[in-house]
């Protein structure tokens, strides 16, 4: 297992969790103001998963042969978050519209679906193109970063879908 | 015969909508031509190239740290202390990827630290920041030594010439390095060195004794001959007002910015040397300007076209303004020569495409994502630092886009119903 605390110096490991703590802030803020209730606190919920899986790929980043520094980081850990920071804050924005407007024909859960399948497809799409582009060495990251985003869009469905 | 002239009715408000449609057209369609590859080829005058970032370098360093008897028992916090110090300098400097390793020293007095690097930052500079110390103190010529001897024009640079004060790098909370005027008129760079509060009385009254005589300052064992500043200028009610400490540098920008970083970033406790380095080889990522424009552009179009036929979401504006979002930023960094670093513009692509989706519906998360790359551009640590620039400034450029391409819209349907 890779030691965080040889691999990255305190600097790095202090300002990753300011930044994370930051976007944490961001989600809570968000649901404030947009669902004018506390379901911030769950939708926190929806930084775990992408968090959990970097982290375990990083431990174990030896037995499958990433190096995950530089770049690798990009595609490993950012990726995924933004992408969960993003959906989760697109669906309080949509809910909050449609409370807004009164649109009772808004079918949340269908629209939810049909959002995930065009993500999900963009996403195979955006991993053939970039064997194209990218250097053979980062495609595994890129890869394993992918499929982190895939994971992540699974379990936020179900945390924006039973909490708010 | 009788002619009669009609006056023509000119709608001022209607004329103005189309000059101001002209306008705006006219830009957006001059960026567009200013991004696309080979301009040089049909517009001979001015040349919009890109300029490319020197290339991203690994180099691994080897440091032996010297540890005093005195400080065997806080060798671990010397060390510590070290690391933390030579971070600092390459973070200021912009260095991306830095990383320490502790080897194993069997000598009590040696310790081993192990230093990588990843940048595109200038490789010199970068090995300046690492390999010096920087142990700065200010010296005395000493009495009976001839620094005029043109036969050894090397006495005034040789520290055993001089005396030592008590005055090193410990002694001043900060050296402000400014432009400031000089007597002639003209601005020169000068360093200001502010003593700690506590310590200002005794290194002003020291050395005003020397005010206008030559001194030194002693850095790593090569002295630079300095004369001593005139600062006591006038005491009124007991207070000493004072004209600064200060000393004219010279050298490129780069220079002095380095110069800056070594004076400001904390005393390193350990006299070290660099006993090894090797370049570490990493995969030329090799950037085919036309290829990946086009890949991008076929996947945000093939990518637009799935998210409206299965979310029936996104509008034909958000579509042009995204496309126009990527010329107007290529074109910005030709016309700024602002140098681009391909795999981190690459990696920023990547990262809007897979949001695509979502930043093409939600003007809210578009402005969210772009704070907060505008944040982590100031606090990032490595690559993500550079990615969260080109995030703020992409997706600052994407809302502004979505609202005036909006804008243009309604100028164009009001255009129509005027006539």
């Amino acid at each position: 297992m890779t030691n965080p605390f040889l691999y990255y110096t305190y600097t790095e490991i202090l300002y990753a969790l300011l930044s994370l703590l930051v976007i944490a802030f961001i989600l809570v803020g968000y649901s404030m103001y947009y669902l004018k209730k506390q379901a911030g606190y769950f939708l926190l919920l929806t930084l775990l998963s992408p968090i959990t899986i970097a982290a375990l790929i990083f431990l174990f980043s030896k037995s499958l042969s990433v190096d995950p520094g530089s770049f690798n980081a990009i595609a490993i850990l950012w990726f995924p978050l933004l992408f969960s920071l993003s959906h989760t804050l697109y669906y309080i924005t949509r809910l909050k519209r449609s409370y807004s407007t009164n649109t009772f024909e808004f079918d949340f859960l269908k629209e939810i679906r049909n959002g995930n399948i065009a993500i999900a497809m963009i996403l195979l799409t955006v991993c053939a193109t970039t064997v194209a582009i990218l250097p053979t060495t980062s495609l595994v990251a890129v890869g394993i970063g992918l499929v982190n985003i895939l994971i992540t869009l699974l379990v936020n469905t179900f945390i924006i879908i039973k909490r708010i | 015969m009788n002619i009669r002239f009609r006056k023509p009715k000119i709608k001022i408000k209607s004329f103005f909508r189309i000059v101001t449609a002209a306008l705006i057209s006219s830009v957006l369609i001059s960026t567009v031509l200013i991004s696309l590859p080979y301009t040089e080829r049909v517009y001979d005058k001015v040349r919009y190239d890109v300029t490319l970032a020197p290339k991203i370098w690994k180099e691994q360093y080897t440091l032996e740290l010297n540890v005093k008897p005195a400080d065997f028992d806080r060798k671990a916090k010397k060390v510590s202390e070290t690391k933390a110090i030579l971070e600092r300098r390459l973070r200021q400097y912009g260095v991306q990827e830095i990383n320490f390793r502790e080897e194993r020293s069997n000598v009590r007095d040696v310790a081993i630290l192990v230093l990588t690097v990843e940048t595109d930052k200038d490789k010199e500079s970068v090995e300046r920041l690492i390999s010096q110390r920087n142990y700065l103190r200010f010296v005395l010529r000493k009495e009976g030594v001839n620094f005029e001897d043109e036969e050894n024009p090397f006495a005034q640079y040789d520290p055993a010439n001089y005396v030592k004060t008590p005055f090193s790098l410990h002694y001043f909370r900060q050296i402000y390095i400014t432009e400031l005027q000089a007597t002639g008129g003209e601005k020169t760079t000068f360093s200001i060195y502010k003593p700690w509060e506590y310590k200002a009385n005794d290194f002003y009254e020291y050395f005003d004794k020397y005010a206008g005589q030559y001194a030194g300052i002693e850095i790593d064992g090569f002295v630079s001959p300095i004369i001593v500043p005139i600062t006591a200028s006038s005491v009124t009610g007991g207070i000493t007002a004072r004209a600064p400490f200060a000393l004219g540098v010279s050298g490129t920008k780069n220079d002095i910015k380095i110069l800056n970083i070594l004076n400001n970033t904390g005393v390193i406790p350990v006299k070290y040397t660099l006993k090894e380095q090797k370049s570490i080889n990493i995969k030329e990522f090799e950037f085919d300007y036309i290829k990946t424009i086009l890949v991008i552009s076929i996947l945000t179009t093939i990518i637009y076209i799935a998210n409206y036929l299965f979310t029936k979401n996104g509008s034909l504006i958000s579509f042009f303004a995204y496309g126009l979002t990527a010329t107007t930023v290529i074109a910005g960094m030709k016309m700024l020569s602002v140098p681009i670093q391909p795999i981190t513009m690459l990696y920023t692509a990547l990262t809007l495409t897979i949001l695509l989706p979502i930043l093409s519906n939600s003007k809210a998360v578009s402005i969210t994502i772009a704070l907060l790359g505008l944040l982590l551009s100031f606090t990032g640590i490595g690559y993500i630092l550079d990615i969260g620039r080109n995030l703020f400034y992409i997706l600052t450029t994407f809302v502004v886009l979505q609202y005036t391409l909006t804008y243009l819209t309604n100028l164009t349907k009001s255009i129509s119903n005027d006539d």
